[in-house]
């Protein structure tokens, strides 16, 4: 597919296949277009030409209407949380269970209750956006995206503004949600050490289109460009991986 | 020469294609109305925002624009011998004129301008954007309530200013002038009708309320995402709604027949 704004060419002639179940980490330094392809896997954006698949479902074709159909089963972390700044946290979380499912409030406070605590937060319901810290609200905005228990989860950077300890929570909870219910996960991440330990597929944007592979192919890659993003410490890091996985293999 | 013709018609090509996007706005806020689910605590608020919190600046202007009327029209109606006059004049003028139009500017800078911001916002933030990742339609959840809000507040505004600037120019006519209380009512009560001059009134504000709710409900939806672009969509929300109503005011004003 091909992506342009004005003069400036995002992508030309991109193609990547992104497997069901899996975790994919989207890497690729600013203004490659990270962003923008979580976008358009979610609908947001449509491409000027070419084709966006998304479970099936050919995304340029569909009218606003029916994207929404489609994005039922899609949870989105956008980088600055994207809350309602009008609504409470419980407001926030609860809605999408409230507008589809028309949940009764004090069974949505229950299950937005038990989803917040998966996150590491227990007691802000009745707080705003406002009063939040930043890794308050980005872990607000990821039990918003998982509130419903979609099929595919786009997370755009799930780690920037968090402690240590919350990034371990977040990572584990990814995989977890990725390994019980199957989910398909689509992350742009400067974390290295996390997105690496979790990806199944790394997907590397560059000049309009990417490099993909498991994180062990990207590791041996000999292509400049991947080994130069990559760098030492990141390909040391996954040759360890590799080997800690192997170990735990045999 | 050319350049110039090709920018003109640039310009009118631009033109036309904004106002089809305002049309198909329209269209999607009117086709939304019925779809469920309910709004109503959305418009509950949106109209305390939109309507409640504007009743001071629309008493004070109200009684404040009465109260200039009076001490105007008792003057020059004086120099005719006709000052028994004020308060025909000054309910006609506020009921077929100056009500609707006055309290569809104030409601505007007030109002409108804070509607197409607050949507900017929205938009600049993605929230916008997230509300459609959780299938949520931002027309429907975001513009709706607003744009109704509007319609139903204006003509209660209108009402509202009509009826203290009726207070103001009794004030100053009857208090300050030493005109007749008695002669200035009944003046008001036999020029303005109800069907002709409050229903004309009624329709204008009602207008002016559906006009400014596409136009700041549109404004705020297709601003640039950035401070700057909110800016400009506020600044041109003031501007738009403001021609829109003078000239949807002339517009009624020429069809109901003076």
């Amino acid at each position: 597919m091909r992506l342009a704004f004005g003069k400036r060419t995002v992508f030309d002639g991109m193609s990547c296949r992104m497997a069901k179940g899996k975790i994919h980490l989207l890497l690729g330094g600013s203004g490659t277009g990270k962003s923008t392809l979580l976008r358009m896997i979610g609908g947001l954006q449509r491409p000027n030409s070419g084709e966006i698949r998304v479970a099936g479902h050919l995304l340029s074709e569909k009218s606003e209407r029916e994207l929404g159909e489609i994005r039922k089963g899609i949870g989105m972390l956008f980088q600055n949380g994207a809350l309602l700044d009008s609504m409470t946290v419980l407001e926030n979380v609860g809605l999408p269970l409230r507008e589809h499912l028309r949940q009764p409030w004090p069974e949505i406070a229950t299950h937005v209750a038990r989803v917040l605590k998966s996150v590491g937060l227990e007691g802000v319901e009745g707080l705003l956006p406002r009063h939040l810290s930043g890794g308050m609200l980005r872990r607000v905005a990821f039990a918003r995206a998982i509130v419903m228990e979609p099929e595919i989860l786009l997370c755009d950077e799930p780690f920037s503004g968090l402690d240590p300890i919350n990034v371990s929570r977040i990572e584990d909870l990814l995989v977890e949600l990725n390994r019980k219910l199957g989910l398909t996960i689509v992350v742009t991440s400067h974390h290295m050490a996390s997105s690496l330990r979790m990806a199944h597929q790394m997907i590397l944007l560059r000049r309009g289109g990417c490099v993909a592979g498991t994180p062990e192919e990207l590791a041996s890659s000999s292509d400049a460009e991947v080994t130069d993003f990559l760098g030492e410490d990141g390909r040391s890091y996954l040759a360890r991986l590799h080997e800690l996985r192997s170990g735990s293999a045999s | 020469m050319i350049g110039a013709i090709r920018e003109l018609g640039a310009r009118v090509t631009a033109g036309v294609e904004g106002l089809g996007r305002v049309a198909r706005f329209g269209g999607h806020l009117v086709g939304a109305v019925p779809r469920p689910p309910s709004r109503f605590g959305f418009f509950v608020r949106a109209l305390f925002d939109a309507g409640v919190l504007s009743v001071a600046l629309i008493c004070l202007s109200g009684f404040t624009v009465g109260m200039v009327l009076g001490l105007q029209l008792h003057t020059t109606l004086t120099r005719f011998g006709a000052e028994e006059g004020l308060g025909a004049v000054v309910g006609l003028s506020l009921v077929r004129e100056l009500g609707p139009v006055l309290t569809g500017l104030l409601v505007t800078g007030r109002a409108g301008s804070a509607i197409t911001a607050e949507i900017g916002a929205m938009k600049s933030t993605e929230q916008l954007d997230g509300l459609r990742m959780m299938a949520i339609d931002p027309l429907h959840f975001v513009a709706l309530p607003r744009a109704l809000a509007l319609t139903i507040a204006m003509p209660l505004l209108n009402g509202l200013f009509i009826v203290f600037a009726i207070a103001g120019a009794y004030g100053v006519g009857v208090w300050r002038q030493g005109l007749d209380g008695g002669v200035y009512l009944s003046g008001l009560e036999d020029a303005v009708l109800f069907g002709d001059d409050v229903g004309q009134s009624l329709l204008k504000s009602l207008v002016f309320g559906l006009l400014l709710g596409l136009i700041s409900t549109y404004k705020g939806h297709s601003c640039a995402p950035d401070a700057a672009g909110v800016a400009r969509a506020t600044t041109s929300t003031v501007v738009t709604a403001s021609v829109c109503i003078l000239l949807a005011d002339y517009v009624i004003t020429a069809l109901w027949g003076v």
